[in-house]
């Protein structure tokens, strides 16, 4: 199958040239690249703790890339996934919390879907405005990310604050244990979430190629025009499609808070910048489910072993960022003129 | 005399043109014509310095030539017009006409004297276009004045305009017919690409046909009609005469009440059951709001629509494709197809919905079936939309859209842009859907096709229909907007 114009050759080769231009930088540096990437792979997969780290990095990374991703599949351009997450993890960890008194299952599973209830809220939201209002979905949704992120500082710093353990951070109370997830490698961060961020990807796979759902949105997403004439339900694709896609963000935050945080933390998603290493893991795989796990982990273990190659060599964190700004840029070019060639 | 021998030119493993001589007088419009792919812009490229041929010689009067490079061809006077335009978009009309070969003044370029250079070419010619406008603003009829004015800037005594018509409204061609004309008279050869036969026995002098790299036929046009000439180009007789039905129209299945659209005036049409109905005009009259307006794509403004039956005047386009109307759009890659898609997937569009799960292994047998039954040629049914060429694409869009025996059948500019053999499959396939009972509504900015086709032929001009007729002389007239 040959999705949207990004091959695995192509991929592979903005990975080579960023390790490549990365390299460069050490020299630069006057630091030798042998050292700094044996570093920088210790760190990031060299031992079960580290390659333990990197995948529980992953976790939110691959799934809010799978939602963003989603969405770009269908071509429509939502750059939300961040806000999403943001509400999907806060309204996970304050209705966990609120019904604790319930049985275990029940809060779990209250928990998760209202968690991906909200993420598809903030998404639906622009999708509607751009169907009734013609408001372009791609600003809008940027725009709630801003503010999604300053509505829940706001409600972790004052209404929702956990006032108990005299903390002075903006966050709230701690999710029941039912609803923290296992650790399922002794001695390691890694929890459960794992399976989700296994599972999402093939559930989406399965959603886009088994079902006529995913049929019309992927026709949807390759010309519009076709799929209208055809008898696709626009308006309804679009809302669909961006509950969806919101919703996966909302999940990707709802395993943050279940699986590592253990409540809403404020500024737990912003400054790591998880939802676009989502978008760029997503980019990255083509949009393509399976490929998405892969890249959302190769960047995962990237920042993982940013840590770790501070603190055994010279060469300062932000090679990293180096490497990671330089794939991005050539997956962006890529794409851009891909969609040039289509057009033509 | 301008005389091309034995030319062969090899593409790897296919032979694009195999031995083809071509013998044209000078001061005429000789046509040379052929199928896609038949070789005929090779054939050009050989002449205009662009193809180097693997054998073959070519003569000017006589004279035995090299022609290595286009700077060589124009050294002989032979200018070229391409298919696809090479001007500077962002460039004025005079600095393209003049580009490479410009006047200067004190060492610069001088702007006063190219626009006055440009303006009395386009006065000796006929071919009338600003000289400070830019390119880019232009329409395509005035972007092939400039590419016309270049050549003949770099005083082109042989012009080859490589299809020329293709782009251009019918008036905008008929301007360059009076052109090519006039171009003659003064005793410059004219080299005319084309495989739209009426316009090429319009304005040429001699005919040469082309199939599959191969010279089938030099007629002089006075002597041979379309009729030979398609003969000659699909290597058999071809069946274009207007074919009554069999048995008489039935209950109409396609009926318009005053329906209005942004873009159409209040228009009342029926179609019955049985009957091919074709909608004429000139390009841009309508014709694409009128098929979107019954298609559910253009919302309604006023009036009723009725397919089937069914009152249907807001219905979205699922529910009109329910009650039994196809669409084939008139821009295959616009809207006919997802090339991107594969070949089974575009064949799906439509009959997707009827379950939750798609099951892949039915979409791929079915497209197989389809394949066969309307002869796509195509690899894989897996393969994307996108290799297929124009006529089978065209194939693919009609294989979907005639399988479900559709009641009603929009068919818009069914054979734009296809070769000879595709155009009459799909004529006998909308002849075979309205035999079986269907009524089909053919918009057609071919007047030729509508005649063959049509059991009734209405006119649409400025977004109203303004008569009907059968009558060639008197659909032209409507046509231009002469109605009472
Ligand atoms: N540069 C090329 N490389 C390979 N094949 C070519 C090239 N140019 C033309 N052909 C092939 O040669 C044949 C004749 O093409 P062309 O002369 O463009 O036909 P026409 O102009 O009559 O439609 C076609 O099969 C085409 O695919
Ligand atoms: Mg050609």
């Amino acid at each position: 199958m040959r999705d949207r114009g990004f091959a695995v050759g192509e991929a592979l080769l903005a990975v080579a040239i960023a390790l490549a231009v990365g390299a460069l930088f050490v020299l630069i540096a006057d630091d030798s690249p042998a050292t700094a990437y044996e570093a920088l792979w210790t760190s990031s997969v060299g031992s079960t703790n580290a390659l333990a780290q990197s995948m529980t990095t992953a976790i939110p990374i691959i799934v809010v890339g799978l939602g963003m991703g989603l969405a770009f599949r269908v071509g429509l351009f939502n750059l939300g996934g961040e806000g999403q997450m943001i509400l999907g993890a806060l309204t996970t960890a304050v209705v966990g919390h609120a019904l604790a008194s319930l049985p275990g299952a029940i809060t779990f599973v209250l928990a998760v879907v209202s968690g991906c209830l909200a993420g598809a809220a903030w998404a639906v939201l622009p999708a509607l405005w751009e169907v009734f209002l013609r408001v372009p979905l791609v600003v809008t949704t940027l725009l709630l990310n801003y503010v999604g992120a300053l509505l829940a500082t706001y409600l972790a710093a004052y209404p929702l604050r956990d006032e108990s353990g005299g903390s002075t951070l903006a966050q709230t109370a701690e999710i029941p244990s039912a609803l923290q997830l296992p650790i399922i490698v002794p001695n390691t961060p890694l929890h459960a979430g794992l399976f989700a961020a296994v599972l999402a990807p093939l559930g989406v796979l399965w959603l886009l190629q088994r079902t006529s759902l995913g049929y019309a949105m992927r026709m949807t997403g390759l010309n519009r025009d076709f799929a209208e004439t055809g008898g696709v339900p626009m308006k309804r694709t679009i809302v669909t499609t961006m509950a969806l896609s919101g919703a996966l963000c909302g999940l990707a935050g709802a395993l943050l808070v279940m699986g590592q945080t253990y409540r809403y933390l404020d500024d737990s998603i912003v400054s790591p910048q998880t939802a676009w290493s989502g978008l760029a893991a997503s980019m990255l795989a083509g949009f393509h489910p399976l490929f998405t796990f892969v890249s959302g982990f190769f960047l995962a273990a990237l920042q993982t072993g940013g840590s770790g190659l501070q603190l055994a060599t010279n060469v300062p964190l932000q090679l990293v960022n180096v490497i990671q700004a330089v794939i991005i840029a050539m997956v962006a070019v890529r794409l851009w003129l891909g969609r040039r060639v289509l057009r033509r | 005399m301008i005389a091309l021998e034995g030319i062969v030119k090899r593409f790897g493993a296919l032979t694009a043109l195999d031995g083809v001589d071509l013998t044209v007088e000078r001061g005429t419009v000789h046509a040379v014509v052929g199928e896609n792919g038949a070789g005929k812009t090779t054939l050009m490229g050989v002449l205009g310095g662009i193809v180097a041929a693997d054998a073959g010689t070519v003569s000017l009067d006589g004279e035995p030539v090299r022609i290595a490079s286009v700077e060589d061809a124009y050294a002989h006077g032979i200018g070229m017009v391409h298919q696809h335009f090479r001007l500077f978009r962002r460039l004025t009309v005079a600095e393209n006409v003049v580009m490479g070969r410009e006047p200067r003044r004190r060492g610069g370029y001088d702007h006063a004297a190219a626009e006055a250079l440009v303006d009395e070419l386009g006065r000796a010619h006929g071919l009338r276009v600003d000289p400070r406008a830019r390119v880019g603003e232009l329409s395509v009829g005035d972007q092939q004045r400039v590419e016309l004015l270049r050549a003949l800037h770099r005083a082109a005594d042989v012009l080859i305009l490589d299809e020329p018509t293709a782009v251009l409204t019918p008036q905008e061609a008929e301007g360059l017919f009076g052109v090519m004309r006039e171009l003659a008279g003064q005793g410059r050869t004219v080299l005319f690409i084309s495989h739209k036969l009426r316009e090429v026995l319009t304005v040429s002098d001699t005919v040469t046909v082309l199939r599959r790299g191969s010279v089938t036929g030099v007629r002089r046009a006075s002597e041979t009609d379309e009729r030979e000439l398609a003969g000659l180009m699909v290597g058999r007789a071809i069946e274009s005469a207007y074919q009554a039905p069999d048995t008489p129209a039935g209950e109409p299945v396609l009926r318009l009440e005053a329906l209005t659209a942004r873009g159409l005036k209040p228009l009342d049409l029926e179609v019955s059951a049985g009957e091919i109905v074709g909608v004429a005009g000139v390009a841009g009259n309508g014709q694409t709001e009128l098929a979107e307006a019954i298609a559910g794509l253009r919302p309604r403004e006023g009036g009723t629509l009725t397919i089937a039956g069914r009152a249907l005047s807001d219905a979205t386009v699922a529910q009109r494709r329910e009650a039994g109307l196809a669409h084939i759009p008139e821009d295959r890659y616009a809207r006919g197809l997802a090339r991107e898609a594969t070949i089974a997937e575009n064949l799906l569009m439509g009959t997707h919905r009827r379950r939750f799960r798609l099951d892949r292994r039915a979409m791929n047998a079915r497209a197989r079936e389809l394949v066969e039954a309307f002869d796509v040629r195509a690899g894989d049914v897996g393969d994307r939309a996108a290799t297929l060429s124009g006529g089978n694409a065209q194939k693919l869009v009609i294989a979907r859209e005639l399988a479900g025996e559709p009641a009603v059948v929009l068919a818009c500019q069914p054979t734009r842009g296809v070769d000879i053999g595709a155009a009459e499959f799909v004529h006998a396939q909308l002849r075979a859907a309205r035999d079986r009972g269907a009524g089909v509504l053919l918009i057609s900015a071919d007047l030729d096709e509508l005649l063959a086709l049509a059991d009734r032929i209405v006119v649409l001009y400025e977004g109203a229909l303004v008569g009907e007729s059968r009558d060639e002389a008197e659909l032209g007239l409507l046509m231009a907007g002469a109605h009472a």
